[in-house]
């Protein structure tokens, strides 16, 4: 699935970029959040806690055609093919 | 102050301000230090709001769907995508800056343009941007740098792209704007009209100074005009959160999201365990759905009330310090020698929202009539992005908001019963004198 990713602040600075867009065979939040770990290294510990919660410093915000947009709190939640995802 | 051409006024004294007990004093200082380090503060705007700046809430409207764009019409797919947040200003910065001495290393930021810097923040990106249907950084900065010029807040966004989408629909014409086209995403077409308005230049221009309400007056089109009780939208989405709707309905200033910044309740991890707050945090977290806005909101005024009434910044009231008013009861007893505590001032802050409701029913800008938003709030939801289908359900909050303050449903008028409750008996006789029960 492509995920389209928009990195802000300290993600931006990980990643040294703005956005992107990824081209991933993932199902959840979670397979994201080990992508970007594997990637760029130390973003997975920005986002996820040791015990897989959120950590509540920073944001993951998920946007998705025709649906509302939400904070990504439980990172079991699915992604699907075209998928907007902001890391604040 | 602007009628009297008075800019600012300057005081310069020559004593001390005596502090009663300055050791407890500077021990509660440097707690309030503690509790806003980054590392400690959990609050999910603090730490990246001190790297990025105040501009960073660009981006959470944007991605939330909440944008004003052209008068705040919402999402508009035939444009160009509006790009400009945080990342647009720190490739321009020049240095962060905050007030002296404040815990946040960077409110906002001071951005190169030309020969000169300018402190751009949110309201200015939005206010001059999306909501003029402008994308282009270097025009907002152009009109940033005219707008201060000029003395200028930019709540006056709305009542310029009001004018322009009042032409759009034939409402005003040409001979009212003495020849000028109006439309949208031309920065030279808002510098004219905003040069009318300043100088009131021509009836129109005398018009647009006295503000949206004169201008519907005489034209219509107040179902699209951004003001609540006469006092422009400052453009944080209340469609986006419906708990922002309710804010700037019920405010007695008019539509100010300062009023009860932050607009969100506290992150529940943040919330020490001896605070009870008043309302289901995660519910009311919740933003499209109406239930527990009321008492947050109501609990939002209050407690700012008090941090107005401290002079202390709404933007630090951030991690423990959002929800548990101790540490100011601790500052504020070392420098009077008089014991407060948290209870005692969140009661002081009712006291003085009840106040300030009972000042304006006895000017008559205060009932449940005028407690409503623009109507495109109301009825004109979202046809596309983050907050698509979101209007205010504005009359369940407000039933659930006189109840929260215990004003009466119908007209939205402080009862006896919560004045006496508060102390504020010599309000009640005024009431009855001038028969604002009967």
């Amino acid at each position: 699935m492509k995920i389209h990713m928009v990195y802000l602040v300290h993600f931006h600075d990980l990643a040294g970029k703005d956005e992107e867009l990824l081209e991933l065979d993932i199902e959840t939040a979670d397979d994201l959040i080990d992508y970007l770990e594997s990637k760029y290294p130390g973003m997975g510990m920005l986002l996820r806690r040791e015990d897989g919660s959120a950590q509540p410093y920073n944001t993951a915000i998920l946007n998705r055609k025709g649906e509302r947009a939400q904070f990504i709190k439980d990172f079991s939640v699915g992604l699907a093919d075209g998928d907007h995802v902001t890391l604040i | 102050m602007g009628s009297k051409k008075v800019k600012a006024i300057a005081v310069r004294g020559t004593k001390e301000i005596p502090i009663f007990d300055p050791d407890a004093f500077m021990d509660v200082y440097h707690d309030f230090w503690k509790e806003l380090s980054p590392n400690d503060c959990v609050d999910i705007f603090h730490r990246p709001w001190g790297v990025a700046g105040d501009s960073l809430a660009t981006d959470y409207i944007k991605t939330m769907g909440g944008l004003a764009v052209k008068n705040d019409q919402g999402f508009d797919e035939e444009v160009p995508s509006f790009d400009i947040g945080s990342a647009t200003i720190r490739k321009l910065l020049v240095r962060p800056m905050s007030c002296f001495s404040c815990g946040l290393p960077s409110c906002s930021q001071l951005i190169a343009y030309g020969d000169t810097v300018l402190k751009m923040h949110t309201g200015s990106i939005i206010g001059l941007g999306s909501n003029f249907g402008i994308t282009d950084i270097n025009a907002i900065m152009e009109l940033h740098k005219i707008w201060t010029e000029l003395g200028l807040d930019v709540s006056v966004s709305p009542t310029i792209s009001w004018t322009i989408e009042a032409y759009q629909r034939g409402l005003i014409t040409k001979d009212d704007t003495d020849g000028l086209e109006l439309k949208w995403g031309d920065p030279q077409i808002i510098l004219k009209l905003v040069h009318k308005l300043v100088f009131k230049e021509g009836q129109f221009g005398e018009l647009m100074a006295e503000g949206l309400k004169a201008l519907t007056e005489k034209y219509g089109g107040e179902e699209f005009a951004l003001h609540v009780k006469g006092l422009d939208i400052t453009l944080v989405p209340s469609r986006s959160m419906y708990g922002m709707g309710l804010a700037y309905a019920v405010n007695d200033q008019g539509a100010d999201h300062c009023r009860i910044y932050p607009p969100y309740p506290p992150n529940a991890d943040a919330v020490p365990e001896h605070i009870e707050l008043p309302f289901d945090v995660e519910k009311a977290a919740i933003r499209d759905i109406p239930d527990e806005k009321a008492k947050l909101i109501k609990w939002s005024f209050d407690s700012r009330a008090v941090l107005n009434c401290l002079t202390t910044c709404v933007f630090l009231s951030r991690g423990k310090l959002f929800s548990d008013f101790s540490y100011f009861a601790r500052a504020l007893t070392a420098a009077t020698g008089t014991e407060y505590t948290h209870d005692e001032l969140m009661k002081i802050g009712e006291k003085i929202c009840n106040l300030e409701r009972s000042y304006n029913v006895l000017n008559g800008n205060a009932s449940r009539k005028d407690d409503t938003l623009p109507k495109r709030y109301l009825n004109e939801p979202f046809k596309s992005g983050g907050s698509i289908g979101m209007v205010v359900p504005l009359d369940r909050m407000l039933d659930d908001y006189y109840k929260a303050r215990n004003w009466d449903m119908a007209t939205g008028r402080p009862t006896q019963e919560k004045l006496l409750e508060l102390g504020l008996d010599f309000v009640v006789e005024d009431f009855k004198n001038r028969g604002v029960w009967s």
